[in-house]
């Protein structure tokens, strides 16, 4: 059954230097508040809403394990998605401490989404989308906030920007680039282009960081162990490479991708239609039988082919849940658009698997009528089919998708978060009449205002004549009277004096601002004291 | 149904059409005994309107329902589009598949083939079929029969639902519900002492058969039997993209006939593009028109050769939108219309027009354009881009959805009288379209059976 047979691995991240100050005095990055809740929670829920019981948390480093292992433990008892924490060690980059993860998989498709992402996709769909089609990977995509050159100065590049270069139709992903630092030039790959006839690079889509991969491709992410980071590195590399493998003449490359020639040239050249009749699984059929090893999620360890046995499906499909698609890996020299290749994907896996099953040669019987996308109509789905490369999905209309990766994002994400109109439903919290989150137990001195989208946390005490609007405040703050805050985020215990002017900042925990300061644009890291009467705009004012 | 323009008391002073007629409609019946059937199309928009409830007795269910506006909100393309309920046109998507109750229990092989139905990959009769007879062996060929029951019925049950699914994503065609026919037929007729395992190899097999005689087969003999009216320095017409017609063509060209093609193109499917890509694969020289242009190059034509969704026993053939408009243009001229179309996708029922049974697609396709450049560049100074498979919105059309008296209608097939047609080739010869029933009559699956 599409849409189930998954794992999902969550990258929680380590102790992340582009977030200083936030994340400086034993913040990690997965405990920062968000809208009052911490980070790791968003993509913990939206697993829960999507019925995943259990999924993978790669913590790097020791200090990230044991900061999320209390409130991992919690949620967990709370009824939310039991977590498996690993801890790699501290220089790994994501795709390094993938690979330590990957002996731990065991389904069909692996989700590895960034342990920063806030979004309420479905992500059911997401995986049968990546399955139905057959695709190498999936990657999601979604539209920039901002254009690339908003900060930056004419004439220079821009810093991190991502070049996705995709087909006419917005579904293959034939070239990736991106650094955060500035990119000068970039070179497109000519065979990229020539495969699908035209190509366009854009600047204005953003990757972001949650990947569909199959079986096929976590084995190639472990023979490269020079690729240091999935996005950076391994992303462009497989792009780059899915060209190379998803050729129908290619000889059978290593790797696993094996396509045998002869069977695709003969479904080439049965573009006419009569070559249904040879009753060979050319095309579509050897990548159904594994989809109907309908393994449950928590089948860490138990062989694909035992859920099948363990859920009735036919004894004969049993086998051929692995064993299909050694003998379907013919199909994957489909030129004509059949998604083979999946079955070559999972030919990788059945090869490489070693579970012991008694395959051999034995092939899948073939069905009737196998050769049915010759005779379609739509020869031009065939140059924009996913089979065996890789995929995009954007991210649909209406949803809400965006990571905080920088100071800047955690801010803009803290407010949208705040906005019922764009994100407050991922926190589960809903609005009171005046379009914001005040609990009962916050005390508001007389003339306070609270404007609309603002969130402001437990046992708060807001002093006299002060407004608040557009802020997410965490417990425990306390804010003088005459104090006006636009635009900020405040974590827990944090304090602030009479008479002080907060604009555009993050206040991080336990940090204080004395009488009649003027901060705009500022970061304050954890327990700073900023001096009274002081006037500063766009600093970063952190104990170091 | 003449609309009265009176007024009537408390309505607002200029009251829409629709509410005129309502009211019109209540006065009416008010005081007559028998109930007004009204057509669905000028049922109220579920707005204010309330009738008396001294009136409301008296009518018929579907009449009051229309009157107190119970939930009615009818769509401007439902309400021009054949005016039945449920038959608009809704866009299939993974996700809304995924949380239907079917997406759950159904086979991940109907379940991908649907979804391939759904966004236009697999389009054709003769692929549709064939595609469905492979997902329906897998299913046969996956199931197991739960204890207590019996393979026959609980298969047909298995059968049923995955048609059923077929059918919410994409309405099914002639030829499909023959192939649905013959299996169904093949199950009934299962000997119920063969063991599980040889009564579904049997069955495939079976299919397996049906799929060689009735498809590859009977393609191969129509080919020999339409190839020997291709004569050398003919110019051939036809429409848009079909099968068999391709075959027919690369097979005379493989003979060494010289004739051309001349491929006529319609909106908003643009399948001729396809037909001229593979002729022009075999080298074949073809040139290409649009349907506008069909009575001025219908001079240089010598025949027209098309190739049909489904044949009819009245001699209708149904076939893409656009098709009818062509044969009646040849027949006008006085050019031969052949049209190619195997048996299995002929049926007993008779059509006269094309709207009592047709299909809706996507009335968004008919607002795009090919992206030439005058409307590209429109479209992206007004900030939409052109997609180079759908082509750009046309800006006269950008907001057709908000004007209330605006409805795009997208048919997708139409059907063509058999006084346009000279000759049908199937694999029994070629036959004249008055034909069709003897064909239904000899070679039907009941009548070969006993």
């Amino acid at each position: 059954m599409p849409g189930q047979d998954f794992q999902v691995v969550i990258l929680a991240g380590g102790e992340c230097k582009r977030l200083y100050p936030l994340t400086s005095a034993g913040t990690v990055k997965a405990m920062l508040p968000v809208g009052g809740r911490p980070l790791i929670s968003y993509p913990l829920r939206n697993l829960a809403e999507a019925g995943i019981k259990s999924c993978i948390v790669v913590a790097i480093g020791e200090a990230v394990s044991s900061s999320m292992a209390s409130y991992l433990a919690a949620q967990e008892a709370a009824g939310g998605v039991s977590c498996n924490v690993i801890t790699v060690p501290e220089e790994c980059g994501t795709a390094d401490a993938l690979r330590l993860v990957a002996g731990q998989v065991s389904a069909e498709s692996l989700v590895v989404a960034s342990g920063d992402i806030l979004t309420d996709l479905p992500l059911r769909a997401l995986v049968a989308t990546h399955q139905i089609t057959g695709a190498l990977a999936t990657v999601l995509v979604g539209k920039r906030k901002t254009s690339p050159t908003a900060e930056t100065k004419p004439g220079k590049a821009p810093k991190g920007v991502d070049y996705l270069g995709l087909d006419p139709s917005r579904q293959l992903l034939l070239f990736a680039a991106s650094s955060p630092e500035v990119l000068r030039d970039i070179q497109l790959p000519l065979a990229a282009v020539q495969a699908v006839g035209s190509v366009t690079l854009h600047s204005d889509l953003q990757d972001q960081h949650l990947y569909v991969l199959s079986r096929s491709v976590l084995k190639l992410l472990v023979a490269k162990p020079a690729l240091s980071s999935l996005k950076l590195d391994f992303i462009p590399w497989l792009t780059r490479h899915q060209l190379k493998h998803s050729q129908p003449a290619a000889a059978a490359a290593a790797g696993g991708f094996a396509g045998r020639a002869s069977a695709g040239g003969a479904a080439a050249g049965g573009a006419t239609g009569s070559s249904f009749l040879l009753l060979s699984r050319q095309h579509s059929g050897g990548s159904f039988g594994s989809l109907t090893s309908a393994g449950s999620l928590t089948a860490a360890g138990m062989p694909a082919a035992a859920a099948d046995g363990g859920d009735g499906s036919s004894g004969a499909a049993a086998g051929s849940g692995t064993g299909n698609s050694s003998a379907a890996a013919a199909g994957s020299g489909g030129a004509a658009g059949g998604q083979g290749s999946k079955a070559a994907a999972a030919a990788a896996a059945g090869s490489n698997d070693g579970d012991g099953e008694g395959r051999g040669a034995a092939a899948q019987p073939p069905m009737p009528g196998d050769g049915f996308m010759a005779l379609s109509h739509s020869g031009s789905a065939a140059a924009s089919s996913r089979a065996g490369r890789v995929g995009v999905y954007l991210v649909p209309e209406g949803h809400y998708c965006a990571r905080v990766n920088t100071v800047q994002a955690y801010g803009d994400v803290n407010r949208e978060v705040a906005a019922a109109d764009t994100a407050l439903h991922l926190t589960g919290m809903s609005v009171s009449k005046y379009d914001n989150v005040v609990p009962p137990s916050v005390s508001l001195g007389t003339k306070a205002t609270v404007g609309p989208w603002c969130i402001v946390g437990e046992d708060c005490v807001i002093g006299d004549k002060s407004s608040v609007k557009r802020t997410v405040m965490g417990r425990n703050c306390k804010l003088g009277a005459n104090v006006k805050l636009i635009s900020c985020v405040l974590m827990d215990g944090v304090s602030i004096a009479d008479g002080s002017h907060v604009q555009n900042s993050i206040i991080c925990s336990g940090a204080a601002v004395q009488e009649r300061c003027t901060l705009k644009d500022c970061q304050v890291g954890p327990g700073f004291v900023v001096a009274q009467a002081s006037e500063h705009k766009a600093e970063t004012l952190a104990k170091t | 149904m003449q609309v009265v323009g009176f007024h009537v008391e408390g309505q607002s002073p200029s009251p829409s059409p629709n509410s005129i007629l309502q009211d019109s409609l209540r006065t009416i019946s008010a005081g007559s005994p028998t109930p007004v059937i009204i057509p669905p199309q000028f049922q109220s928009q579920g707005g204010t309107a309330r009738a008396e409830s001294g009136a409301t007795r008296s009518l018929a269910p579907e009449f009051a329902a229309g009157q107190q506006g119970i939930a009615r909100t009818t769509s401007n393309t439902d309400r021009k589009q054949g005016g039945q309920q449920g038959t608009q046109y809704r866009p299939v998507s993974v996700e809304r598949v995924l949380r239907s109750k079917e997406g759950g229990s159904v086979h991940p092989a109907v379940l991908a083939l649907g979804l391939r139905y759904a966004d236009g990959t697999i389009k054709g009769s003769t692929a549709r079929c064939v595609a469905m007879v492979n997902a329906l062996c897998q299913v046969i060929a996956d199931y197991r029969t739960p204890p207590g029951k019996s393979l026959t019925r609980d298969l047909m049950g298995a059968i049923n639902a995955s048609v059923d699914f077929l059918v919410r994503c994409r309405p099914l065609s002639v030829s499909m519900g023959n192939a649905i026919k013959a299996l169904k037929l093949y199950l009934s007729k299962i000997d119920l002492a063969e063991t599980e395992e040889a009564a579904k190899a049997h069955l495939v097999g079976l299919m397996a058969e049906w799929l060689n005689e009735k498809v590859a087969l009977a393609d191969r003999v129509l080919v020999e039997h339409a190839v020997s009216k291709v004569y050398d320095g003919d110019v051939i017409l036809t429409y848009a993209y079909s099968q068999v017609v391709l075959e027919v063509l690369l097979s005379a060209a493989r003979q060494g006939k010289r004739f051309r093609v001349l491929v006529v193109d319609g909106r908003p499917e643009l399948e001729g593009r396809q037909m001229m890509r593979r002729l022009l694969q075999a080298d074949i020289p073809c040139s290409y028109a649009f349907l506008s242009g069909i009575s001025a190059t219908m001079r240089e034509v010598s025949k027209v050769m098309l190739g049909a969704a489904a044949v009819l026993s009245n001699g209708t053939v149904l076939g893409r939108v656009g098709s009818a408009a062509v044969a009646m243009c040849a027949a006008a001229s006085s050019k031969p219309v052949l049209v190619c179309c195997e048996a299995f996708k002929f049926h007993e029922r008779v059509q006269l027009d094309s709207i009592t049974h047709n299909e809706l697609g996507d009335p968004d396709a008919l607002a795009h354009v090919p992206a030439f450049a005058p409307a590209a560049a429109a479209a992206a100074a007004h900030g939409t881009p052109a997609d180079p498979e759908r082509g750009v919105l046309s800006q006269k059309l950008a907001g057709w959805r908000d004007s209330p008296r605006l409805a795009l209608l997208n048919l997708k097939y139409d059907a063509m009288p058999a006084e346009y047609v000279t000759m049908v080739v199937t694999e029994f010869g070629m036959i004249p379209p008055s034909s069709v029933p003897v064909i239904l009559r000899e070679f039907s699956e009941s009548a070969q059976m006993e």
